[in-house]
């Protein structure tokens, strides 16, 4: 069954670029907006041949990478803590909202301000978006967990910290994983939106500067290699997910 | 004579505007086999709850072997109506956790006790593979474990089928009977529904009033001989006498928690 599925997703995908070629090369849709996928290719094989696409890769996974751990981080912790402690929850709620209800991309100009043209500016914009979205999956995981589980725990004599081993992490992690697999595109979007606005390196730079020149194969083949790595790190936060969460689909 | 293992002083407990138990007044010996008996929804949760410290009352107060309850009961084990044990951990972590917060070699103790209750070769089940009974074996172990000297039980077969739940009970008294601290044996409160589960287990029975704002309307020793066989305890003569004679005090209760 499963190999079946991803023979019908091969041939979308062949199909669908078949499609898109054809369609090119007989005129009906016009390469100079919408490029066509074998100069795509093309472009890609020498991007790699010349080998300083390597550097903004880089640039922008380290980017992605910082703000996405530490964005995360945070979030966990703040969550663990704001989700065992109902008062600071409270007070803390409507700053919580106000700061997320912020359209973030207007911080980006500011960040670039406080933190340079170098990485720290994107890694604090990718923050921002990376932080409210686990830490509100880590607030609401913790607080669901089953009372009676917190009951038994205790009444067995655990401690906070054997309590938060035990019980609450264990419970919060569907949560905190379904925040985390969401923010890993997020913190993409912050590198690169924080590179498009200013930076020397980066895909996000690679993909302006295709837009500079009207050079829509570059600004496609930039951004195939952006969902690559997407689902490459996606994949390896999946695996990660599976086998902590094991006990949920016994065999 | 030793200070009783609880004793309730006026007791009362709301939710809200909602008055669940009140004018409590009782105290369970140390060593006795307790069961409170009562219509559904007439607090007994409650009452268990306030036990274990995990409600604070509205009024009146708890002591625990001569201590006033603040908090948590130290001397609990509860073993919930509710399945407690932890989902992410097999069996035998379950049982092994229990052991470890009681500060002893958790894996040891955890294969004793799967070997005990006969749960061997399934430790490393995850609950959600395990039967009903499996479950309720290993959250018994994870009670019995600490030692504590006070066992608060909520309905603790309700969800078994009958043969399991006889069996349960059976290895439940045997528990209880070997208990090696006996002498100054276990105290053991079990809630129930269920009036001749309570007359088969108990040394002595409390009826509660239907809710709100129950209250215990009146107490039974049950001298049934022990040790005791559950299964055929049912045909004897004292044990039917005992039931015709709590269920005459019990019907009304009933009756009046089903009135619309």
């Amino acid at each position: 069954m499963p190999h079946k599925i991803r023979g019908y997703q091969v041939g979308l995908a062949g199909a669908l670029a078949a499609a898109w070629e054809t369609g090119a090369r007989a005129g009906v849709i016009d390469p100079f907006f919408f490029s066509r996928p074998a100069l795509i290719a093309a472009r890609l094989a020498e991007w790699f041949s010349a080998a300083d696409i390597w550097g903004h890769l880089g640039a922008t996974l380290l980017e992605a990478l910082l703000a996405f751990v530490l964005g995360s981080m945070v979030g966990i912790v703040l969550g663990f803590w704001l989700g065992r402690w109902p008062m600071g929850a409270a007070v803390a709620g409507p700053f919580l909202q106000t700061a997320n209800a912020l359209p973030r991309v207007v911080l980006a100009p500011l960040f670039i301000f406080w933190f340079g043209l170098g990485i720290w500016s994107k890694v604090a914009f990718g923050m921002t978006l990376v932080f409210f979205l686990v830490f509100f999956n880590t607030y609401r995981g913790v607080r669901s967990v089953d009372r009676v589980l917190i009951d038994n725990a205790r009444l067995l004599g655990a401690s906070e910290s054997q309590l938060l081993r035990h019980v609450l992490l264990p419970s919060a992690l569907g949560w905190i994983f379904s925040g985390l697999e969401a923010s890993i595109g997020l913190a993409m979007v912050g590198a690169v939106v924080g590179e498009y606005l200013g930076s020397t390196r980066g895909l996000g730079y690679v993909i302006a500067q295709a837009e500079g020149l009207l050079d829509t194969t570059g600004m496609l083949a930039g951004m195939a290699l952006l969902a690559a790595v997407v689902l490459l790190i996606a994949f390896f936060v999946g695996r990660a997910e599976r086998h902590l969460l094991r006990w949920q689909h016994p065999r | 004579m030793p200070p009783p293992a609880l004793q309730f002083l006026a007791t009362a407990q709301a939710f809200g505007p909602r008055l669940a138990v009140s004018q409590l007044n009782f105290a369970i010996p140390a060593g006795e086999f307790a069961a409170l008996v009562g219509p559904s929804g007439c607090g007994k949760t409650t009452i268990l709850n306030l036990a274990a410290g995990l409600l604070t009352p509205t009024s009146g107060s708890i002591e625990t072997f001569g201590q006033r309850l603040t908090g948590l009961n130290p001397n609990v084990s509860y073993l919930f109506q509710q399945d407690a044990l932890l989902p992410w951990k097999t069996l035998e972590e379950n049982i092994a956790l229990a052991a470890t917060l009681a500060g002893k070699d958790g894996l040891e103790e955890a294969r004793r006790w799967l070997i005990r209750l006969g749960l061997d070769g399934f430790g490393h089940y995850y609950p959600a593979q395990a039967s009903g009974g499996m479950r309720k074996r290993a959250a018994l172990a994870q009670q019995w474990i600490p030692r504590r000297p006070l066992l608060l039980m909520d309905e603790p077969f309700s969800s078994l089928d009958i043969h399991t739940r006889q069996r349960m009970e059976t290895e439940l008294l045997q528990l209880w009977d070997e208990d090696p601290s006996a002498g100054q044996g276990r105290t053991v409160c079990l809630v129930t529904h269920d009036l001749e589960e309570a007359i088969a287990l108990a040394s002595v029975v409390y009826v509660l009033s239907a809710g709100p704002a129950s209250t215990i309307v009146n107490r039974y020793a049950i001298d049934l001989p022990r040790p005791r066989e559950i299964a055929d305890l049912r045909l004897h003569a004292r044990f039917q006498d005992l039931y015709r004679h709590i269920w005459n005090d019990l019907r009304p209760e009933v009756l009046r928690s089903h009135a619309p």
